[in-house]
């Protein structure tokens, strides 16, 4: 397990991107959404629970994903997030937003 | 930035968040467990011990239920979702004391209901438009004459010809309507004619075929009357029928339409049914007919004069003309006209005409509805204070039993802000309680104050004797639901103000102090307050009652100038009038005066407090010619022989008519009183000489003096009057009178009878006893008594009971120091003094500023109140009697209580 001091902070904002990102490979419960999100970053990146279930929440009202009760492969009753074709929208934008950002990030620091 | 639609959908997600706010709860409730349960299962695969990676699990989770909450705030809104939650703890509490809140729904629902109620009367009386398409473009149009007023009213009817011209006349009118009325026996006849069935006695408006069109009133069934419908068919004249008439006569068979019936003897085919508020435009017609059409079916002496009749013109203005345009223009019209068609006045007076028009609304709405409305208004309002008052009374007591809740809440960090919200929020909660069912409080209320609402004095030139609330829906429509509404939301925050003021200022360090000597009585002023303001509301609504009252019953009492029991009065009009019918009439008065159990009978020219009097200007008086203003104008009433004797009205000089006046020309004259003061001065006026009208009239002798007869009005005194005699004038008179030893009502119809017999053609209506006359005409009176006499003791009662519990909170703060008192030797009697003395004190206060307040109020009912005067000092004395005996009574409970107190237990508490 990394330590403390090897997690990254998120960038404001990008938890949605990376929820958003993480539900476009397939539906998924806030656990394995969180899991997804810190093995990928090879634990970099880690997603408290205490700003995953709000994101999840206001994605709902923004209508970016929709969500269902389904069971999981050990027959657990669990939470699956979906993205709607609006959050496939959203997702873009902000994939766009952010390549843009980081470009221009990079350029400053002189690494492009 | 989202469009529209996003911004919708995402509204309609928190509403279905709101609606499903439990189960939202319990499903993210699950959601953590699971998301806990698989982090433990991680763990425990990662080698913990399943407790230690449960622990785990649980500990990097965090504070689960503060994480429920935000995310649950992502969905609320967060002063909404504050003030549902407020709701919800109100609610919870409210609940939590039944008795407290039964008493305080109930009573708003009273208090609330009762306001309402009036508010609906009022809406349907003044605010409601008439149910007519731009119904502020129609008027009525009436003449003036000047100087002197030659009827009691201001205003006459139009006779048709006139209406013919005005019509031409003025160019405001998009159109305008003629109609007079009459009554008739109508029947059924062809095949639908029931052979059994009685004919009914309706009422028939005679009208222009523009009327419907000019209105814009639409029928419920079939058509109304068109233009073609002035010409008769050969099934005889149209009619239509009134709502009422068709569920009386004709048990509301829709199959009526092109049936014929007839009205006397004249054939007529219904084609139509009005709705039921549509009640003509005068008091409730029951049907109407073409004037012109049934003018052609009246065949030889039968043919009404189409001029003769009179009538009320109703007009349609332009769309861009004012009342003021048409006013002027129907003044300068009625000037011409009269100039070219001078009609006939007593003698050959000379007098200005004029004319205006009064918008139609308001010339239907009667003078006495907004005074009458706005006393019920002031007395509904107290009442519902009063219910304010206590409410925000046992508030106060709650919050003071409440405050070891509140100074917990403070002490764990609530805002003074929060805390007054929540209390407003209570008392808004409670509030809506209580407005819910006093909905329902004022459709009845409203109802039972329609059904008790008072016959006005009627002005038919001016349509005011249109009863506003015939057929008319008191369910509460959009301005009633809003009034509810704002009533209720407004009585909370009133009633809510004291008790979130109260805990606006909880301190914890008082609330310690108070703990620690529950001794403390600093808090009883805003309590003690509104009860000085209970009592003083009821006393002011108590002696506008006691006013009330007496005004009743000097009504009732008063001297009317005639023996009411046992008098028959009715309205004859129409019929003919050659010389062998007025020779028939007076066999007729001869034949009722024979009828079993009648004493006399007589016929007049008008109808005791009416205002329907003729007026006129004296000419000369002993010889010498009287200047135009030097008296004011003079009642004429032209009486048969036996008139005296079937009203009983005392003579005091001289001698009522008898045979020694001769047929042909007017040699004498009766006075009343008031006339005999102001013509002669105390001087006998038996034998003096005057003439009326024109100073060539024919002098008249005054034989006798009788006393003042009220045919004004019933709380006005008597104008000056003069009887000529029928015999001399040839006067066949327009008011039947008679004189029955039993009961006037099973007297009727034997009089009606003999009517009918010797004129077929006379319309009889208006038929009433003497006593009813006087019951009508104390009715608003009577009315605005009964509702104050209720709301006042409604509101003493609530006082009492403020009393009441202010003062059993006080002894139950003070038991210790009552115990204490009685320990060391006080007497019983001086601790049950010392509480009765409280509550004489707070029911004295109120008591002065009730009274500060009766002067102030009582004013506004100088229409209502007779021989007695808004600063009645009796009234006064014997309501602050009764109030302040009811509030030491109130006090007396508790005061006993006081002297029970135990020493020991209460020293142990």
């Amino acid at each position: 397990m990394a330590k403390a001091s090897d997690r990254s902070e998120l960038l404001p904002g990008t938890l949605e991107m990376l929820i958003l990102k993480t539900l476009s490979l397939g539906s998924m419960h806030g656990y394995g959404i969180a899991h997804h999100i810190q093995q990928i970053s090879r634990e970099v990146l880690h997603v408290e629970e205490g700003s995953l279930y709000p994101a999840l929440q206001r994605m709902q009202l923004k209508g970016w994903v929709s969500s269902e009760w389904g069971q999981t492969p050990t027959k657990r009753r669990a939470r699956y997030y979906e993205l709607t074709p609006l959050g496939q929208t959203q997702l873009a934008q902000e994939v766009a937003d952010f390549d843009r950002l980081l470009v221009a990030i990079q350029r400053v620091m002189g690494t492009a | 930035m989202p469009g529209p639609i996003e911004q919708l959908a995402t509204m309609w997600r928190r509403v279905r968040f709101y609606l499903h706010r439990e189960r939202f709860e319990r499903e993210l409730a699950e959601e953590m467990r699971f998301h806990v349960d698989m982090k433990a299962e991680a763990h425990e695969a990662a080698g913990m011990t399943s407790d230690d990676a449960r622990w785990a699990a649980r500990r990097q989770f965090g504070n689960a239920s503060r994480l429920r909450e935000e995310t649950g705030d992502v969905m609320a809104v967060g002063w909404f979702d504050a003030a549902v939650q407020d709701a919800r703890y109100a609610i919870r509490s409210l609940g939590k004391s039944p008795a407290f809140t039964t008493v305080a729904v109930l009573s708003l629902a009273l208090g609330i209901g009762a306001t309402t109620a009036v508010f609906t009367l009022a809406n349907v009386m003044l605010l409601r438009p008439l149910p007519f398409p731009n119904a502020d473009r129609l008027a009525v149009t009436f003449q003036t004459i000047t100087p002197g007023v030659f009827f009691a009213v201001d205003s006459m009817p139009w006779s048709y010809q006139k209406y013919l011209r005005l019509r031409e006349a003025v160019p405001a009118f998009e159109d305008a309507a003629f109609s007079s009325w009459e009554e008739y026996n109508l029947r059924r006849t062809g095949p639908s004619a029931d052979a059994g069935r009685s004919a009914e006695r309706v009422r028939a408006e005679l009208v222009t075929t523009n009327l419907f069109s000019t209105l814009g009133a639409r029928p419920m069934l079939g058509r109304s009357i068109g233009p073609a419908d002035s010409v008769p068919s050969a099934t005889g004249a149209v009619a239509v029928l009134s709502e009422s008439l068709w569920r009386r006569y004709f048990n509301a068979d829709s199959a009526v339409i092109g049936t014929t019936a007839a009205l006397d003897q004249l054939p007529v085919t219904i084609v139509g049914v009005m709705p039921e508020i549509f009640t003509g435009i005068r008091e409730g017609a029951h049907m109407w007919v073409p004037m012109k059409a049934v003018n052609d079916l009246q065949t030889g002496r039968r043919r009404r004069q189409p001029e003769g009749g009179m009538g009320t013109v109703v007009a349609r203005l332009e769309p861009n003309a004012t009342l003021a345009i048409a006013d002027a223009q129907v003044a300068a019209a009625a000037r011409e006209i009269n100039a070219a068609m001078p009609t006939p006045l007593f003698g050959s007076v000379r007098a200005k005409w004029g004319g205006g028009v009064v918008g139609f609304a308001e010339a239907r709405r009667h003078p006495l509805i907004r005074p009458l409305l706005t006393v019920l208004s002031i007395a509904v309002a107290g009442v519902l204070l009063i219910v304010c008052a206590n409410i925000a009374g046992l508030l106060l007591a709650r919050a003071r039993a409440r405050e070891s809740e509140l100074g917990v809440r403070i002490a764990l960090g609530a805002g003074r802000g929060r805390l007054v919200r929540q209390m407003l929020t209570e008392s808004v909660v409670l509030a809506l309680i209580g407005g819910i069912p006093g909905v329902l409080v004022a459709y009845v209320g409203a109802t039972v104050l329609a059904s008790l609402r008072p016959t006005l004095p009627p002005n038919f030139i001016l349509l005011r004797s249109v009863d506003l609330l015939q057929g008319v829906s008191l369910a509460p429509d959009w301005r009633v639901l809003t009034f509810v509404t704002g009533l209720t939301l407004a009585v909370g925050l009133l009633f809510g103000a004291a008790p979130a003021w109260a805990a606006s200022r909880t301190s914890i360090a008082e609330l310690i102090k108070v703990a620690a000597n529950r001794g403390g009585t600093t808090r009883g002023r805003g309590r003690r307050l509104l009860v000085v303001a209970q009592v003083g509301l009821a006393t002011t609504l108590l002696v506008g009652a006691g006013l009330m009252i007496r005004s009743v019953r000097a009504l009732l009492r008063s001297d009317i100038g005639f023996d009411a029991n046992g008098v028959v009065v009715m309205q004859l009009s129409g019929g003919d009038t050659t010389a062998a019918m007025k020779l028939r009439r007076s066999e007729m008065l001869t034949r009722i005066a024979a009828l079993p159990g009648m004493e006399a009978a007589a016929s007049h020219n008008c109808v005791p407090f009416n205002s329907d009097c003729a007026l006129g200007p004296l000419s000369r008086i002993d010889g010498r010619e009287v200047a135009r203003d030097e008296f004011p104008p003079i009642e004429v009433h032209v009486a048969s022989r036996d008139y005296s004797r079937a009203l009983r009205i005392p003579l005091r000089a001289g001698r009522w008519f008898d045979a020694r006046e001769l047929p042909g020309e007017r040699t004498a004259a009766v006075l009343n009183e008031t006339a005999a003061r102001l013509l002669w001065r105390g001087e006998s006026p038996v034998g003096r000489r005057l003439s009326m009208f024109d100073p060539d009239s024919p002098m008249v002798e005054v034989v006798g003096v009788v006393a003042d007869v009220k045919y004004d009005a019933i709380d006005a005194p008597a104008r000056p009057a003069i009887y000529f005699d029928a015999g001399q004038s040839g006067d066949m008179g327009s008011v039947l009178v008679a004189r029955s030893r039993g009961d006037p009502t099973q007297a009727i119809p034997a009089v009606r009878r003999v009517v009918a017999e010797t004129d077929p053609m006379l319309a009889i209506h208006g038929v009433t006893t003497g006593t009813e006359l006087i019951a009508r005409a104390a009715s608003s009176t009577r009315f605005v008594t009964t509702l104050l006499a209720g709301f006042g003791i409604a509101a003493a009662l609530l006082a009492a009971l403020g009393v009441y519990g202010v003062l059993a909170y006080l002894v139950s703060q003070r038991r210790r120091e009552f115990g204490v008192r009685m320990a060391i030797g006080a007497q019983p009697s001086s601790v049950l003094a010392l509480v009765v003395w409280q509550g004489v004190g707070l029911t004295a206060v109120g008591l002065v500023l009730g009274v500060a307040g009766a002067i102030a109020a009582t004013r506004l009912l100088g229409s209502f109140l007779f021989g007695v005067t808004a600063g009645d000092v009796a009234t006064y004395a014997v309501i602050v009697l009764v109030v302040g005996v009811t509030g030491v009574l109130a006090t007396l409970v508790p005061a006993r209580r006081a002297t029970r107190v135990d020493p020991v237990i209460a020293l142990r508490e």
